[in-house]
């Protein structure tokens, strides 16, 4: 995969399927923040530290956003 | 069983696309020499394209009348005399990204003003020949009307001058601006109806474009009666629009998406809603001396809020919006896009 980050935005290119990702910022925030450690919870602290978001939103946001990132085969089960 | 006549070849160089073109079918050859005359070689060049019209004898069985090959493959089979000059076009077109995969091929007219490239990418019916061939008629240089060809190297545009297809809406607003259609040849195409082509061959002194870097990004979407405007637009969403709009994305031998994120750091990006084609050309040709030094306000140039963001005071915790868009070749696009929020 390659990741391209575009005036705070992220594309990604995977050349093994030929797909292309465009992660808006705050998708891509989420994306970064995935890092193997922190659980959703944790990812939702994260966001509510870095942006103007109401705690319950935020989770949802970040629930919604890994779900779909997830769908995408950009995150990997650590595991 | 083909013709037996004896074929005829003639060779070109087209910009940086050398063709060669066989055919026993000699109107066809006519045309095109009517039209590439400027362009022709006595010898084929280096990676030349070659084509070959060849006509199926009469038979009641087969409807397809011709057979055009590309490079000894089977490409087209047109049924009408006047689809099979567009089909040679078109096949030629088709095997530039195999021929020549150091170029990036987007979907998109390019021309080149004040030393500036400007590429103006979309789909069939967006306006871009129309408006290429307008600011032709006003002094741009000209690049191609289809393609934008991308050194993957350099990140340069260079010139592959093709006539230019106008369809049989547009004939008007060409001759408004003063250019000629191409002697009194209508084609027909399949996706556009009948066609005229422009030869922009000697339109102004400098109607040829060198090759250049790209300035300007531009998205014309045609909108009939309506008063042009340019809508700044990121540089991400368009540097995603140009990767729908690419050809070769997986053939280049650099990956697309690099060749596309680096030359668009050092572009302006816009969407544009063009109508009349002489106040649309205008507002182009401010836009360009704008960044001359001259600035908007002084050109008067309409530009209106940027199409992916809202106003400061709504960026606000708003309800997720995820949008998914695919396309109907190999590679899957997706837009992942969360809530839009302000910093802390």
């Amino acid at each position: 995969m390659t990741l391209h980050e575009l005036d705070g935005e992220a594309l990604i290119f995977d050349a093994t399927s030929g797909d292309t990702h465009r992660l808006n910022e705050t998708a891509y925030f989420i994306w970064r923040t995935c890092d193997g450690t922190r659980d959703l919870t944790a990812i939702a602290d994260a966001l509510c530290d870095a942006y103007d978001v109401a705690r319950e939103a935020a989770e949802e946001h970040v629930r919604e956003i890994v779900t779909l990132l997830a769908e995408r085969k950009l995150l990997v089960d650590p595991s | 069983m083909p013709s037996s006549r004896p074929d005829k070849t003639r060779h070109f160089r087209i910009g940086v696309v050398p063709v060669s073109i066989t055919s026993a079918h000699r109107s066809l050859l006519n045309q095109y020499v009517s039209l590439y005359g400027h362009w022709r070689t006595e010898k084929p060049a280096d990676r030349t394209i070659r084509i070959n019209v060849s006509r199926r004898p009469f038979s009641a069985i087969h409807r397809r009348r011709f057979i055009v090959t590309v490079n000894d493959r089977v490409r087209f089979e047109p049924a009408r005399a006047d689809e099979t000059l567009p089909y040679v076009e078109w096949a030629v077109n088709w095997e530039i990204p195999k021929v020549f995969p150091e170029y990036l091929q987007l979907h998109a007219s390019s021309l080149q003003m004040d030393g500036d490239g400007i590429i103006l990418p979309g789909t069939s019916g967006s306006g871009k020949s129309t408006l290429t061939a307008g600011l032709l008629a006003r002094g741009a240089s000209y690049l191609c009307d289809e393609f934008a060809l991308i050194h993957a190297g350099t990140l340069q545009l260079h010139p592959f001058p093709k006539a230019i297809c106008i369809k049989k809406p547009s004939y008007a607003a060409l001759e408004s601006v003063g250019l000629k259609l191409h002697e009194n040849q209508h084609y027909y195409k399949k996706t556009k109806g009948y066609v005229r082509f422009v030869n922009p061959v000697g339109v102004h002194a400098r109607w040829m474009g060198r090759p250049c870097s790209i300035r300007y990004v531009i998205f014309p979407r045609y909108v009939q009666g309506a008063e042009p405007r340019l809508n700044p637009m990121s540089r991400p969403e368009a540097a995603f629009s140009l990767h729908e709009v690419c050809f070769n994305l997986l053939g280049c031998t650099a990956v697309g998406l690099d060749v596309i994120v680096n030359m668009i750091h050092a572009a302006e990006c816009y969407q544009l809603v063009s109508g009349e084609i002489r106040s649309t050309c205008a507002l182009v040709e401010r836009l360009v001396r704008s960044g001359k030094g001259t600035s908007a306000e002084a050109t008067n140039i309409r530009v209106g809020a940027p199409a992916d963001r809202e106003p400061e005071t709504t960026r606000k915790n708003r309800a997720l919006a995820a949008q998914v868009a695919t396309d109907d070749r190999d590679c899957r696009r997706t837009v992942i896009q969360s809530a839009t929020m302000e910093e802390s």
